[in-house]
């Protein structure tokens, strides 16, 4: 990130021995994003569904790729 | 049989709108990360087994404490978090954006959100205001989502 963060980016940071980039871009002002996007992954990737959860996982790598996002 | 069981063996099941869900969250979220200038696992000196057990924290524990309230309110929390929540840019500019008209200043930046994120460099964003940097993309990756999400989700009607 090219910016100062949350002091709670920091804490996680001491919990987990180190945060990726994006864990820090979802705690990053959650309120505008990270809060409400979670909750929507939550139910999009592990709500009900015909695909399991590793094959949504799958899907989810397959068009980080496509759009060439090492995510 | 398994959907992907099903798929490999040639009896697909009918499309499904999960699947598109998933394409649209993604689309998302990396925009997002590329706009961001987010560091991919690979190039933090982790180690393949250091990277695999950070990101999959999701897989084991979950994206959030608890479920939303369903797909479709949960798009229309983030629409409106995104476009509506106050910050450094207007909601106003911001509902523009998303709509596809973007403020001179931000459309070189804005163009590269929508066709190829991964091609945006610390020289895009010189000069920007983080938050107003942060905004624009999100809203600028949420009208792209949302647009394709549509279009797949109306394929399938």
């Amino acid at each position: 990130m090219r910016w100062q963060l949350p002091v709670q980016v920091a804490a996680l940071e001491a919990r987990d021995g180190y945060v990726s980039d994006i864990s820090r871009g979802l705690r990053y002002r959650p309120e505008l994003f990270g809060e409400p996007f979670q909750r929507l992954l939550q139910d999009v990737m592990k709500g009900p569904s015909p695909w399991s959860e590793g094959e949504r996982e799958l899907f989810a790598a397959f068009v980080s790729a496509q759009r060439q996002c090492p995510f | 049989m398994r959907p992907a069981l099903a798929f490999i063996a040639g009896n697909a099941p009918p499309p499904d709108a999960s699947a598109i869900e998933v394409k649209a969250c993604f689309d998302l979220i990396t925009r997002y990360a590329d706009a961001i200038g987010a560091v991919p696992h690979s190039e933090m000196g982790l180690t393949r087994e250091q990277a695999i057990a950070h990101e999959g924290r999701f897989f084991e524990l979950g994206y959030a404490d608890d479920y939303g309230a369903g797909v479709e309110e949960g798009w229309q929390r983030v629409h409106d978090a995104i476009l509506e929540t106050p910050g450094a840019l207007d909601p106003a500019v911001r509902r523009a954006i998303y709509a596809g008209d973007d403020p001179p200043e931000l459309a070189p930046l804005l163009d590269k959100v929508r066709r190829h994120a991964y091609r945006i460099t610390d020289r895009d964003v010189e000069g920007l205001d983080a938050d107003v940097v942060i905004e624009a993309a999100l809203a600028a990756a949420l009208g792209e989502a949302l647009r394709d999400r549509q279009r797949a989700l109306e394929a399938l009607a």
